[in-house]
């Protein structure tokens, strides 16, 4: 349901999202094609969001700094350096504001870009 | 309460030691000397305080000094609490809390201002008041870089904690003031007795032990003997407890030695009475009743302190055992009254620290823990009634008559001690269900209501995001949208309340613009409260000035006050005002509602109250509204009090203490006299977004549209720097050519340069005063661009209000 949702909202900005079912999953899809930025949510049957997140970051390709969001519906006061301190670089919580969802997008897809990451 | 009672602690914390207070400014000599002599002898501090008051040439030579004047000021008010005059005190407290915010907010002085009033106020048994007094002074010391009042803050905040039993709670207050970074003897030593104690009360005997004994050891090198003969008091408690009776001997014998000397003579009583209670350990009743024999007369066994309580307590165990039954009840009775008293005392400031920290459940159970020991209490004396009842049967039964009647009596009894059983069964029932209540709580407030809503908000948002749906379903999915929002709020709502319980709660001070904040309120709520078939007004007489506050936190409480008064106004007006008041900004929210009843104008600020249960069901909520915006409020510095009637309406004002944000602060651009903006037109939110950051992140202010007939429109009354388009906001594919050369032709009239990205189909008939760019293309690269284009775009152009 959730990752429907995001997807729907996705579209909604004409954007592509592929969705993995599992975080294992997810790292394998990242191995496999490219792709501009990755959802995770934290938590996840199997692997967790936040060591999902220090395996991307430990990868020893330029894929390593693909822009990442955590989207999550907890709530935890730390949670938001927590996930910092894994590496991600934004959080939403659920429920996810389509505005939020797209500027939030847009603001880490920038810090990327100006590292020489091409525009959408 | 504890506050005058436990005479160890507040002796020496409401003192300033010269080692450890900084001098004040102003400098004056007299004001350490007044300081130091404010224990010893208040009354003259007094009458020295006035005496400089009343001299027009030291008032007129100080009046350039307002910190000095305050000071004074403080210490006079610090003396009349100490002669007993407190409402006096809390005046005079209250008036300089205002001026040290007008004058010094944020300094030293403003803390030990909220530290005296938060004294008075936990005298008062208001504890809530107290506490948050308390808390501010924290912040303010924090503030300050002043650990030494940090530490003394939070001892007073465990010393609210050890009234209402909450020892875990004291204790971790006290050791966290200890971790800070001072030295003061003074307080390090009552900081350690506290505790002491709270750690004997929790059951950790060997932690106690060694608290103890550091305090022993600080009190001897300080040479106070008085101090020394109740650690050794409390040591020999401790020792006992832990079944050590030859060391709790030995410590009460070293506390008697010293009571010899005059300074200790205070503590002998309680000393006996400990003594009383290790011979009952050792089997000696005959003596310990012999050692409470010696006590009756003293002046403690008339009083309610702990001290008295513990005599009473000892005197009927060591009666009992003595098979004095009499004397034994006596003490009982008297223990009882007290008891009742302190569970009493113990129950409301443990309520009004939990209304202050928002805890629902948690309080339910407490409260209903405290109640089920009470009943205990009142079980075991009902035994013992009859116990006694029983006794003086046996002596009289000779006397046939009487043997009736005392049949009777004990059947009485008996019946009594039934109740009281059924009632105690009854409190454990209510422990169980709060128990319970607590859990659901938790449960509630868990992820998995955030999850569904995510689906139904999220869907929501998608469906309205299509222009083509037909009017009756849009409008149709806009309530399923409203109605996901409150739940959303009152999720929101209960998060807060239990930060706010765990005392967690931040406020930011940043600048924001009041202003703008009222009016994005009444946005959000004018609709919704016209819809109502309510009138909706609104008057703001607050100057656009950046004032430095929390933004977030304001409007909260704001949104909070006007979906109040929406949820309980059926006709007539909602009306929001806002107006200065000195410093203050003062926020009304007035209704025609139902309003609320006199004794229950109070109530309605505690959490899960509404004026009556009723309510609930009628108008919705959590009911926890109020009692957030109160919190917030006060933890701004400011509050919310309200004024009402049944009947006749209601109006909430919320008072804000405002500072103005320094000069030096970065204004938010304007776009007819600061630095002209990029215009950015482009129809994906979130490429826009991209564009955005990347302008912004290198200094270029922004204005983004979603269409290139949004940008000409713009254009046509404003001016930019340069135009950023993507193709994407042309509109339709076929008629892009178009789109380009209108944007082109406004732009060229205002000699504003254009940058049109393109994507993989090529736009036709471009301009050539149009520059374009292919995607994809790097982020950098496009940077560098628009860059040199804002710079070609300005060396063209003289901005129109400049």
């Amino acid at each position: 349901m959730n990752r429907r949702v995001v997807r729907d909202m996705l579209e909604v900005a004409g954007a592509e999202m592929e969705e993995a079912e599992s975080a294992e999953l997810g790292l394998r899809m990242i191995d496999a094609e490219t792709y501009d930025a990755a959802l995770i949510d934290l938590r996840m049957p199997g692997m967790d969001g936040l060591t999902a997140i220090r395996y991307i970051r430990a990868r020893g390709d330029s894929k390593a700094g693909i822009p990442i969001v955590v989207v999550t519906a907890d709530t935890a006061e730390d949670l938001r350096e927590r996930c910092l301190a894994a590496g991600a670089d934004d959080v939403i919580f659920k429920p996810v504001a389509m505005d939020t969802l797209f500027e939030t997008l847009g603001r880490v897809l920038a810090v990327e870009a100006r590292r020489g990451g091409r525009i959408p | 309460m504890r506050w005058y009672s436990t005479v160890l602690c507040g002796a020496l914390l409401l003192c300033s030691p010269a080692n450890a207070g900084p001098v004040e400014p102003g400098g004056d000599q007299n004001l350490q000397a007044l300081r130091d002599a404010l224990l010893p002898d208040p009354a003259g501090v007094l009458r020295q305080v006035r005496g400089m008051k009343a001299d027009r040439r030291w008032v007129r030579r100080m009046s350039a000094d307002a910190m000095l004047l305050l000071t004074v000021d403080r210490i006079e008010g610090e003396a009349l609490r100490r002669v007993g005059r407190a409402t006096e005190a809390e005046v005079l407290f209250r008036r300089l809390l205002a001026r040290v915010r007008a004058v010094a907010p944020g300094s030293e002085l403003h803390a030990d201002i909220l530290l005296s009033l938060g004294s008075i106020r936990a005298e008062n048994s208001d504890i809530a008041d107290a506490l948050v007094m308390f808390q501010q002074a924290f912040r303010v010391y924090g503030d300050a870089r002043r650990p030494w009042g940090q530490a003394r803050a939070l001892t007073y905040i465990a010393f609210l904690y050890d009234d209402a039993k909450d020892y875990a709670s004291a204790a971790r207050y006290l050791r966290q003031a200890q971790d800070l970074d001072w030295r003061d003897p003074a307080l390090s030593l009552s900081i350690e007795n506290n505790l002491a104690g709270a750690l004997k009360e929790l059951g950790q005997y060997d932690e106690a032990d060694t608290a103890y004994r550091a305090a022993l050891a600080n009190a001897r090198a300080r040479k106070e003997s008085g101090l020394e003969a109740r650690i050794l008091g409390g040591l020999a408690r401790t020792a006992l407890l832990r079944g050590d009776a030859a060391a709790a001997d030995r410590a009460v014998d070293a506390g008697l030695a010293l009571t010899e000397t005059g300074a200790a003579a205070d503590a002998r009583a309680s000393l006996l009475t400990v003594q009383a209670r290790i011979r009952l350990v050792q089997g000696k009743a005959r003596a310990a009743a012999r050692i409470m024999d010696g006590l009756t007369d003293s002046p403690e066994m008339k009083g309610s302190s702990p001290t008295s309580r513990e005599m009473h307590e000892s005197a009927w165990l060591a009666y009992s055992a003595a098979d004095r039954p009499a004397d034994a009840l006596r003490h009982l009775a008297l223990l009882r009254g007290l008891d009742e008293r302190a569970t009493k005392l113990a129950t409301s400031t443990a309520a009004a620290l939990m209304t202050a920290r928002f805890d629902f459940a948690n309080q339910e159970l407490r409260i209903a823990n405290l109640k089920a020991e009470d009943l205990r209490r009142n079980a075991e004396y009902a035994r013992a009634q009859t116990d006694i009842e029983r006794l003086i049967l046996a002596a009289t039964l000779t006397a046939v008559m009487l043997l009736s009647v005392g049949l009777f009596t004990i059947r009485r009894s008996r019946n009594k001690v039934r109740a009281v059983n059924d009632e105690l069964e009854a409190a454990n029932f209510e422990l169980n269900r709060a128990l319970a209540a607590r859990t659901s709580f938790l449960a509630t407030t868990s992820h998995e209501i955030r999850t569904p809503l995510n689906g139904i908000l999220g869907m929501t948002q998608v469906i309205l995001a299509d222009g083509g749906i037909a009017p009756g379903t849009r409008e149709r999915v806009e309530l399923v949208h409203a109605a996901g929002m409150t739940m959303r709020a009152l999720v929101d709502d209960i998060l807060d309340a239990a930060k706010i319980e765990a005392g967690r709660l931040t406020v930011e001070r940043a600048p924001f613009d009041l202003r703008a904040v009222l009016r994005e309120a009444c946005l959000l709520w004018e609709q919704p409260i016209r819809n109502k078939g309510v009138d909706f007004r609104y008057d703001f007489v607050v100057d656009d000035v950046p004032a430095l506050g929390d933004a977030a936190r304001v409007r909260q409480v704001v949104f909070n006050l006007l979906s109040n008064a929406a949820k309980f106004t059926s006709t007539g007006t909602v009306s929001l005002a806002a107006r200065w008041d000195g410093s203050n900004a003062v926020i009304s929210v007035s209704d025609t509602g139902v309003g609320i009843a006199p004794d229950k104008l109070e109530e309605i600020f505690e959490s899960f109250r509404q004026a009556d249960a009723g309510v609930a069901r009628r108008f919705g909520g959590t009911g926890l509204g109020l009692s957030i915006s109160r919190a917030l409020a006060r933890a701004m510095d400011g509050e919310i009090s309200v004024h009402s009637g049944p009947g006749t309406g209601s109006v909430f004002s919320f008072i804000l203490p405002l500072r103005p944000a320094p000069v030096t602060e970065e204004v938010e651009p304007d776009a007819t006299v600061g630095p002209l903006p990029l215009l950015i037109a482009d129809a994906g939110p979130i490429s826009r977004a991209v564009l955005r950051s990347l302008a912004e992140g290198a200094s270029i202010p922004v204005v983004a549209v979603t269409s290139s007939a949004d940008a000409v429109a713009w254009l046509a009354v404003n001016s930019a720097r340069a135009v950023l388009a993507d193709a994407s906001a042309l509109g339709d594919p076929d008629r892009r050519g178009e789109a380009v050369a209108a944007l082109a032709e406004v732009a060229a009239a205002r000699q504003v340069p254009v940058l049109l990205l393109t994507g993989p189909d090529a736009v036709s008939g471009v301009p050539g005063t149009v520059q374009s760019i292919a995607k994809p293309v790097a982020g950098d690269v496009l940077l560098r661009r628009i860059e040199a284009l804002c710079v070609s775009g300005q060396s063209t152009l003289v901005p129109e209000a400049a």
